[in-house]
């Protein structure tokens, strides 16, 4: 049983060509009122599954729908059509840092952030000296988070999230955070949940990453899906489609 | 299920610290505000109309109610909106946020009226009427209707903004159009039906009051097993549809 099946998934926004937005804009215009509407079809009946323990990095060009994808897959957003069946627990976050908030100290983020994401307040306080010392932010912790660099808010946020526990992990950009240091020690958490037998799936920007994580690749372009085993056979596809255009 | 706890608590604990967390006043907000309505009103309307006996306290009981009405409209009428970072990327049960946006009105209310007991127990008046539970029942009902009024609001304030300015309008004329200063009894009987009739807040306000005023009376059963069935049915409506819309309408925030 695979651990991501989807059958025929579609979803389109509606854009409306001229946004009107008062009376007085329609009494100013009364004839203009045909508000004609286009349809973008982000996804347009996608098939495609996912077996368990694979890790699965999805590429695509800005607005091909990647994102739309991840959103389906958490339950964000409801298809228009298709069915959409995951076996196992997701975790249901795309972004590091979800609620963090400014005024707040590092600790209450902490907090914040990771009941947000779904873990229990008991659970983070037992966890909660390991996340600290995992975003090495030991002497920081009590300050508020305005206070942070941005490099250290990552940190923080990468460092809770990765304390959830879940089959399925989608994620979309959270790589390349902090310095080269604590990239290390972020591939070696993603190498760990690889081992776990986690399922993975990771939007990313950076080829490298995905040549280095990923065993599967999915290219998202113009409303469709395309599976490739071998991630090098399809960087090489999505290289030159790139190029192409 | 242990979750749906701790994210309510979160979210109520973390807005209730940012709301005064940059004003010099602070939390001192939260008592200031029903504080100088009553200032104004007592002033003018007893030196209009002279003081009655426990006009103050009958005053005051329908400041503090309708500032609970108008701030748990106006927070349940944002809750989402102002969440929508999380709403877009996390998915957990979106009825926390309106949970909590209520209960953080709903701690406004009874720390004013916290205060307001304890300048009565000062004065040695005895605080509840011999009607006590009507009290409690009209703080019930309130709070399930600001509920309830929330599950609609906040799910339409995402397609159409102007439903705030719509609700900033009708919450200007609920509070003239409800008896926090005056009496029903003063008014004519048509009008004093037509309000009663029309406006749920006054037999929400007469039950609050008749709790804890002997000189009020409390509202006759059957207006009370009315509302309260309406406001039942009205706010569990409020959640089906909630529930039903929201998934749908991610993509309009």
């Amino acid at each position: 049983m695979p651990a991501i099946t989807v059958k025929n998934l579609s979803k389109s926004f509606k854009i409306p060509h001229r946004k009107q937005t008062s009376i007085t804009e329609f009494l100013s215009n009364p004839f203009a009122t045909k508000r004609e509407q286009d349809t973008l079809k982000v996804l347009d009946n996608c098939s495609f599954e996912i077996e368990n323990g694979d890790t699965v990095g999805i590429v695509g060009v800005n607005g091909a729908g990647k994102s739309t994808l991840l959103k389906l897959l958490a339950s964000i957003y409801l298809p228009d059509s298709g069915k959409i069946i995951i076996q196992g627990k997701v975790v249901p976050f795309l972004e590091l840092g979800v609620g963090f908030n400014p005024e707040l100290t590092g600790r209450e983020n902490v907090f914040l952030n990771g009941i947000i994401l779904g873990m229990s307040r008991k659970f983070l306080e037992k966890k909660f000296d390991e996340i600290v010392e995992f975003a090495e932010l030991e002497r920081f912790i009590d300050l508020p988070l305005k206070n942070y660099s941005s490099g250290m808010q990552v940190r923080l946020a990468f460092s809770i999230a990765f304390m959830s526990e879940a089959d399925i992990y989608l994620l979309d950009e959270v790589f390349s955070v902090g310095d080269l240091a604590f990239q290390e020690k972020s591939k070696a958490i993603f190498q760990r949940l690889q081992q776990q037998g986690k399922t993975l799936l990771l939007i990313s920007h950076s080829l490298p990453t995905i040549e280095g994580f990923c065993k599967k690749l999915l290219i998202v372009n113009q409303g469709k899906v395309t599976t490739y085993n071998s991630v090098k056979e399809g960087i090489e596809v999505y290289k030159s489609a790139t190029n192409t255009i | 299920m242990g979750n749906y706890a701790d994210l309510l608590r979160e979210f109520f604990v973390t807005d209730f610290k940012l709301r005064y967390k940059h004003s010099y006043l602070g939390f001192l907000w939260v008592i200031l505000k029903p504080l100088s309505y009553y200032v104004v009103l007592h002033t003018i309307w007893t030196s209009l109309f002279g003081n009655t006996e426990n006009y103050a306290s009958y005053l005051l009981l329908g400041i503090l109610t309708l500032s609970y009405f108008t701030e748990g409209v106006n927070f349940g009428l944002q809750s989402l909106f102002n969440k929508a970072h999380i709403i877009l990327k996390v998915n957990f049960p979106r009825e926390i946020v309106v949970l909590s946006a209520i209960a953080i009105a709903m701690v406004n209310f009874l720390i004013n009226l916290g205060i307001y007991f304890s300048f009565r127990i000062a004065s040695k008046e005895t605080l509840f009427s011999a009607h006590w539970y009507n009290f409690i029942i009209g703080f019930l009902l309130l709070s399930l209707f600001l509920l309830g009024i929330a599950f609609y609001t906040s799910i339409i304030s995402i397609k159409y903004h102007d439903i705030k300015h719509l609700i900033e309008l009708l919450l200007q004329l609920i509070f003239w159009a409800t008896p926090v200063f005056y009496s029903l009894e003063q008014l004519p009987p048509h009008i004093a039906n037509l309000i009663k009739n029309f406006n749920p807040l006054v037999t929400l306000l007469t039950l609050i009051r008749s709790g804890l005023l002997p000189s009020v009376d409390a509202p006759n059963l059957v207006s009370v097993l009315v509302l309260s069935a309406v406001i039942v049915v009205f706010t569990f409506a409020g959640y089906v549809v909630f529930k039903k819309t929201l998934p749908k309408i991610a993509e309009f925030f």
